[in-house]
């Protein structure tokens, strides 16, 4: 009774251990994430009248901003927006941003800005706007300078018979238009005008580039989620991403397909994926489904369609080796004592198959079921190290036709590891569910009481 | 899952006949007359999809004996769903459902020996369930046949999800139901069942059902902090199937420092099935690094004795470095290596040197590319060595998108070098490729074409052909 006793404490005290940690990890988190934070979530440090302490920004590599700072560093390389979020523009003009916003607001070129609730408005200023400062008749010699050339690079304009050349309807040939897709993003600006938004928090370093284009004035998903982090703004994919019908988002860009590259929430879709997946995965499926509906996962997990990425060519001929390496994960998709075993029977590859010919050779090596001594082939060893590899063959009868107790039709070889009785491990498992022990140890025997 | 009852029967462990859990069946009836009362206020926001989707697969294998098997499949997905009935914009009510029909041919019945039919033909509900979101701001509830992935577990069930959010980001789930059983015959088919106990046709066969409950504690709407701590039971007359306890966290640390670590107690065994850690460094736009650390110890149905055979864990540690050249292309290089223990087993009645700890290992590296609308194009070479054989691979692949979105056409190359010291007639360098492509003949109907053809020395020519066809609309 005491030892049994001992156990259940031990046992208690294991749990107890492994909830403590777990619950100590999660609340830890929600505590940094509710707490006053900074933008990577951790606790701002406080004096010890309350104020928070200023301290040293760490800045996210993944802005324009800090990309402008580390561009070196990352040998030319450049974060700019997805081309799939922002499909590529023409923009053939000449302009000056740098000097502009020394003589205006932006405000006041792009008055449509405040009022503009998707992200297709066309916000760029009309040409009367630039009119109003910009004399053309004065020509480029003009203060500021107003040729046609002055802004449409290289256009020299071929006014119509007659035409009032401070008309610039009235020429020939109009120069380039300037081209910028719809976005495919949502974005309302209206609302992070009210919200006190500056311009400048999006498009950052906009007073330092001449053409304001897509790689260097358009905000990032860093950016974005810089205040989109739950707290101070909502997180949801769906607040920005526009979405099917279902409400996932749309994947399926006239670009491409858009694809998380990892920058912001360690799910880049790249050459592991298929193995990290699981970690998106494990904290639950709400945030995978977003994106993809439950009928990708069962393609696999529950599959049939065996996308051929996953297993390169031959694979049947060389799984063996994969199956005892357990490299991938061969259990998240297929089941042992059905997927495999039903295969290895087809394929008379199990020594239990229906109607299998005499074996011409040996399937499993020397020394492998020796009685007393054990070598290093012996299956013990195999069985302990990856008792999968052998589950897919060999079924629960396989074992004990040798482990069984003699009154149940096996040898008795007992296969419970050192120390299962006096750990509590026994008692712990028949006390949950003794229908495993039934099938080695007859009933009434000692061995069922863990003695 | 309750696998067997009482003794071993002389043809293994047995069930008795299935009860057929109707509950999906009513779920879906009554799901759908919601669905048809509430869309009608305002059917025009209200979409509802049917997807169909043919697989046909046929490949030839060559078996231990140098006979050649003929396998060909057929697998059809027919899925019928209804998003935002209630019109709200918000999707607050929706209806998923998604069946299944599974054939195998090519098959003699000599070959079909103790295989269950019901596991070569077979018509499966695949998931069934009504969806309500954010009631009332803070409850989500699913209703019906649900596939549940976390931490934990796969587990496919007929029951109730209830996620409630409350203050401080935190939300509690709550799940209740049935397992759904693979050998239940009738449409309950998952391969996301316990494992460990192979059951075969047996009149008489009992099959309790297996109820899940389980609960768990998770984050909510945080970008950068996603926990989660999660139990779960699996009974059936009155006996654990399954017991865990687990725990996963996603954290951004500072911008680019990602950690994710995840564990699984397996309360039956008494010890943790899965420890899972790992980190990743997004120094620049250039350069990202990524490690992690797997242990793995598999956990079985608890009627399986395979749990007392499973008696150490596999040790795993994995790191690559990659390199983005352009926005649209990467390289990468890494390394693995894995532990096999058998500490404490070599003591008593062993002859000769057995090792404690075996190790495979292995390094791969590779490129891939996206050329935009056009296509994308990737290499992988790897090597795997140690425990478990060798295997050297190169794999060349690339789609070409002829017309895109209509034409595309795809491709691979593989050569392989394979060696394994318990099977060395096994040991073949094998070439191979593919060759397909995709035609989508109007935006809702897509088909698609594979041929895989294989050549070594064990098999001089092995063919395999992949056929689908897709239909997916929005009516």
């Amino acid at each position: 009774m005491g030892a049994t006793n001992r156990r259940d404490e031990r046992g208690f005290a294991r749990l107890g251990l492994v909830a403590t940690l777990a619950v100590s990890i999660l609340g830890g988190a929600v505590y940094l994430s509710a707490s006053d934070a900074d933008a990577a979530g951790w606790p701002l440090p406080r004096d010890k009248d309350g104020k928070i302490i200023p301290r040293k920004r760490v800045i996210d590599p993944l802005t324009q901003e800090a990309s402008d700072l580390i561009h070196k560093k990352a040998f030319g390389r450049k974060h700019s927006p997805s081309s799939l979020i922002f499909p590529d523009q023409h923009i053939p003009i000449r302009f000056s941003h740098a000097i502009h916003v020394e003589l205006a607001e932006c405000t006041d070129c792009h008055d449509d800005a405040t009022k503009s609730v998707r992200a297709s408005d066309n916000l760029l200023p009309k040409e009367a706007t630039c009119l109003d400062c910009h004399d053309v008749e004065e020509g480029a010699s003009g203060d500021p300078p107003s040729g046609c050339e002055t802004c449409h690079t290289g256009f020299k304009p071929d006014w119509l018979p007659g035409a009032d050349k401070s008309d610039t309807s009235q020429v020939k040939v109009h120069p380039p238009k300037i081209v910028i897709p719809n976005p495919n993003i949502k974005f309302n600006h209206k609302i992070h005008v009210q919200k006190g938004v500056s311009c400048e928090t999006c498009h950052t370093n906009i007073d330092k580039v001449a053409v304001a284009t897509r790689d260097n004035a358009l905000p990032t998903m860093g950016t974005c989620v810089s205040c989109h982090d739950g707290k101070q703004a909502p997180e949801d994919c769906d607040t920005c991403h526009i979405t099917n019908k279902d409400g996932r988002i749309k994947t399926d860009l006239p670009g491409g397909v858009l694809e998380p590259a990892g920058w912001y929430h360690n799910d880049a879709h790249d050459d592991q994926w298929l193995q990290n997946h699981r970690h998106a995965a494990n904290v639950g499926d709400e945030y995978c489904s977003s994106c993809h509906t439950p009928k990708e996962c069962v393609d696999c997990h529950n599959g049939v369609k065996k996308p051929m990425r996953v297993h390169p060519n031959n694979w049947i001929l060389q799984h063996p080796s994969a199956a005892r390496k357990n490299q991938p994960d061969c259990q998240s998709c297929h089941q042992s004592q059905t997927f495999c075993v039903d295969c290895h029977q087809l394929s008379k590859v199990a020594s239990t198959t229906p109607h299998r010919p005499a074996a011409t050779a040996r399937f499993h090596p020397a020394g492998w079921v020796e009685f007393g001594q054990r070598g290093p082939n012996h299956h013990s060893f195999q069985a302990q190290r990856n008792i999968r590899a052998c589950a897919s063959c060999h079924t629960e009868e396989s074992c004990t036709s040798c482990h069984a107790s003699n009154g149940l039709g096996g040898l008795g070889v007992n296969p419970h590891p050192p120390g299962f009785v006096s750990s509590g491990d026994c008692d712990r498992m028949r006390d949950k569910n003794d229908r495993a022990c039934v099938k080695c140890h007859a009933p009434g025997s000692p061995q069922l009481r863990c003695l | 899952m309750a696998r067997s009852v009482g003794f071993p029967s002389p043809r293994g462990l047995v069930r008795l006949n299935a009860v057929h859990v109707t509950l999906p069946t009513k779920l879906l009836a009554l799901a759908l007359i919601v669905a048809t009362a509430t869309a009608t206020e305002d059917a025009h926001a209200a979409s509802f999809r049917l997807q169909s989707q043919t697989v046909g697969d046929a490949y030839q294998l060559v078996n231990s004996f140098d006979e050649l098997i003929n396998r060909r499949r057929l697998h059809q997905y027919l899925g019928f769903s209804g998003h935002d009935l209630l019109s709200d914009g918000e999707h607050q009510l929706n209806i998923v459902t998604m069946l299944r029909f599974d054939a195998d041919f090519g098959l003699g019945d000599d070959d079909l020996d103790d295989i269950p039919s019901w596991r070569r033909e077979q018509l499966s509900l695949q998931y069934a369930y009504l969806d309500a979101r954010d009631i009332g701001g803070f409850l989500d509830a699913r209703l019906g046949r649900q596939v549940k992935a976390d931490t934990l577990d796969y587990l496919m069930l007929d029951g109730l999800t209830l996620r409630v959010e409350l203050p401080f980001y935190v939300a509690v789930e709550v799940i209740a139901g049935l397992e759904v059983d693979n050998d239940a015959a009738s449409i309950n088919a998952s391969m996301q069942e316990l494992d460990g106990v192979r059951f075969v046709d047996e009149p008489g066969a009992s099959n309790p059902a297996t109820i899940v409950v389980g609960g768990a504690l998770t984050t909510a709407n945080l970008a950068y902090t996603r926990g989660w701590i999660g139990y779960r039971r699996l009974f059936s007359d009155g006996k654990v199937d399954s017991e865990k306890f687990g725990a996963a966290l996603y954290q951004r640390v500072i911008p680019g420092v990602h950690v994710n670590g995840a564990v699984s107690y397996d309360l039956f065994n008494g010890r943790f099935d899965r420890i899972d850690a790992g980190a990743r460094w997004q120094a620049t736009d250039f350069l990202d690094v990524h490690a992690q650390y797997l242990r793995q110890q598999p956990s079985f149905d608890a009627d399986s004795i395979f749990n007392i055979f499973s008696s150490f864990p596999l040790n795993d540690v994995t790191g690559r470095v990659r390199l983005h050249l352009s926005k649209n292309s990467r390289v990468y290089a890494g390394g693995m290596v894995r532990f096999f223990g058998n500490e404490g087993y070599t003591d008593g009645a062993v002859i000769g040197t057995v090792d404690t700890l075996v190790r495979s290992f292995g390094a791969m590296a590779g490129w891939s590319a996206r050329f935009g609308a056009k296509g994308r194009a990737r290499i992988d070479v790897s090597y795997e060595g140690g425990y478990g054989g060798d295997r050297t691979l190169f794999d060349l692949g690339g789609t070409y998108n002829i017309v895109p979105n209509e034409w595309q056409l795809d491709g691979r190359l593989s050569a392989v070098i394979f060696r394994d010291e318990l099977q060395p007639e096994l040991n073949a360098a094998s070439f191979g490729y593919q060759v397909g492509g995709r035609y989508r003949v109007v935006d809702q109907v897509g088909i698609s074409l594979m041929v895989e053809h294989n050549i070594n020395r064990l098999q001089t020519h092995q063919l395999r052909v992949f056929a689908l066809v897709d239909v997916d609309v929005w009516l």
